[in-house]
């Protein structure tokens, strides 16, 4: 089934807060037990779902798992988000000394595998059941230092598609273990495109991303955070069902810009609003967005990003509460 | 003046190799460092910067621009001291403790330079003790600090703070900016200015002085 025709069948307005990190408060636990811990983690996104009951869920915005698959060395603070120690990658040569990660058995994919599985079995009747996915850009960002690999796009753009290409066949990969797995949506993650140029992000990154949203057989949803504002046409071209955008994008003039079964997926601001606001601006934010995209039925209500993980849990609940308002 | 106005085009369309000869060429014509600086090298990024802001080019197109900058300040430098080019002010700059995405930081770094700031990069993940002592050391004008990230960028409050502890807050005029960093934030945690972008961080610099 297509999200369009999801979100066309409901009688009131999806709502899905991109807010994973934000349940171990819910459980107690630390964002590294999570990660590492299949039981623990499903608890807490359980709790998520339980607290919340959003149409959707997603966890944590873990954005290295792929690299970690692949063996490249990876920082686990306690309580934050993993990041990546090192880019080794710097010509089409080093590429060779890497090989797709099976997901089975490498790093943590096993866990996403699993958790999707638990996931669909307990809560899956009521809940659609999103992962995410790395994006192309996003991954070789990761892989290359990020300057390096921009200044690329304009230096050397074969190296970079050769990057791409690599990181594409990892995504697709994985994708597809996770389509194994019964999960309903796959959210491609690739906010590092915000920085190129429409004309970048087409001739080098669009057919990468094509490609990995043509591999599966389900729903998939292109995140670009920060400004895409330049990106938007480009992004809706990538086939994906729907498009996550940030609070810097102005979704209702998104929304006459993309085809009316793409769906867009937005944009309350994950900092502003969920982490520095109080339950008042959460809720006239999240008021003020829903006036301006009525009559707009290809929309649903959520954040521009991840949750910070301090993000108050007053916060969400009066995001859910405005969202489930009928307004 | 033709030669400069080549510099510019090169430098604009970031050609390193290209600026690095226009400069060499202005040079051999008889023009001082502190006109091929001035009429060159800064008015090309300034064009670079307002492209930036204006969403007409990207950060890719800035990096090369600055790379070819950079290729041209190499060919002034030495003559800098010589010929006695004078700084307009300085800025200290680093991304915060625990922060190591360097790009945004790197871009405001650049545009400062060409606009004729002197630059001192602490690089990534700079502690609040190491702000201050740079402050302390090199007596700027301003302070630039960089997020990137949501956890990251309440490190920032912690180094106005060091300032305060240390005597040092009423010395230096604090900017930050980065992905997570908005206005609002900057007023409260008490910075002296708020840059959205890398061009922005310049004009603010400019409104401060």
């Amino acid at each position: 089934m297509r999200l369009i025709d999801i979100v066309k069948e409901r009688e009131s307005r999806m709502v899905v807060p991109l807010a994973g990190y934000t349940g171990r408060k819910l459980t107690g636990t630390t964002i590294k037990e999570n990660l590492f811990c299949v039981d623990a983690y499903l608890k807490t996104i359980e709790a998520l779902v339980r607290e919340y009951k959003p149409d959707a869920i997603f966890p944590f915005m873990d954005v290295v798992v792929e690299s970690y698959a692949l063996g490249m060395k990876t920082i686990y603070p306690d309580d934050d988000s993993p990041y990546l120690k090192e880019h080794p990658i710097k010509t089409l040569h080093d590429i060779q000394k890497y090989e797709i990660p099976d997901p089975d058995k490498d790093g943590r994919m096993f866990i996403y595998l699993e958790l999707s599985k638990r996931l669909k079995n307990d809560v899956g009747k009521d809940t659609l059941i999103g992962m995410y996915v790395d994006g192309p850009f996003t991954l070789a960002s990761q892989f290359m230092n990020a300057q390096e690999l921009a200044l690329k796009t304009i230096d050397d753009p074969n190296l970079v598609k050769g990057v791409l290409d690599f990181a594409t066949e990892v995504v697709i990969r994985y994708g597809k273990a996770l389509e194994r797995a019964r999960v309903d949506m796959v959210m491609i993650l690739d906010p590092f495109c915000n920085i190129v140029s429409p004309r970048t992000f087409s001739n080098l990154i669009q057919p990468f991303i094509q490609k990995i949203v043509k591999s599966t057989g389900i729903i998939t949803i292109l995140h670009v955070c920060g400004n895409a504002n330049h990106l938007i046409e480009l992004m809706a071209e990538s086939c994906a069902d729907g498009l996550s955008l940030d609070a810097p994008c102005d979704l209702k003039d998104a929304a006459s810009r993309v085809p009316a079964d793409t769906v867009l997926m937005g944009n309350i601001s994950p900092v502003d609003v969920m982490l520095r606001g109080d339950e008042k601006k959460v809720k006239n934010k999240v008021k003020a967005l829903l006036e301006s995209m009525k009559g707009v039925r290809n929309f649903i209500l959520s954040t521009g990003c991840e949750c910070p993980p301090e993000t108050p849990h007053s916060n969400l609940r009066a995001f859910m509460d405005m969202g489930r308002s009928g307004v | 003046m033709d030669n400069i106005e080549a510099l510019r085009e090169n430098l604009i369309a970031g050609k390193a190799d290209e600026v690095r000869k226009n400069v060499e060429e202005a040079l051999s014509l008889g023009l001082s460092a502190q006109t091929i600086l001035n009429e060159g090298l800064m008015k090309a990024m300034d064009v670079v910067g307002k492209r930036f802001k204006a969403n007409e080019i990207y950060v890719p197109e800035v990096l090369v621009a600055a790379r070819a900058m950079h290729a041209g300040m190499d060919v002034l430098k030495p003559l800098f001291v010589k010929q006695g080019v004078k700084k307009i002010g300085k800025i200290v700059i680093g991304t915060v403790s625990g922060d190591l995405h360097d790009i945004g930081k790197n871009l405001v770094a650049v545009m400062m330079e060409g606009a004729g700031f002197e630059v001192v990069d602490l690089g990534v993940d700079v502690s609040s003790e190491k702000f201050a002592d740079a402050v302390r050391e090199e007596k700027p004008t301003f302070l630039g600090m960089s997020a990137l990230l949501t956890t990251t960028m309440l490190s920032m409050p912690k180094v106005i703070d060091t300032l305060k502890e240390t005597g040092l807050r009423d010395k230096v005029k604090v900017i930050i900016g980065g992905a997570p960093v908005s206005r609002e934030f900057a007023k409260e945690i008490g910075a002296d200015g708020y840059a959205d972008d890398a061009r922005s961080a310049v004009e603010i610099a400019r409104e401060l002085m």
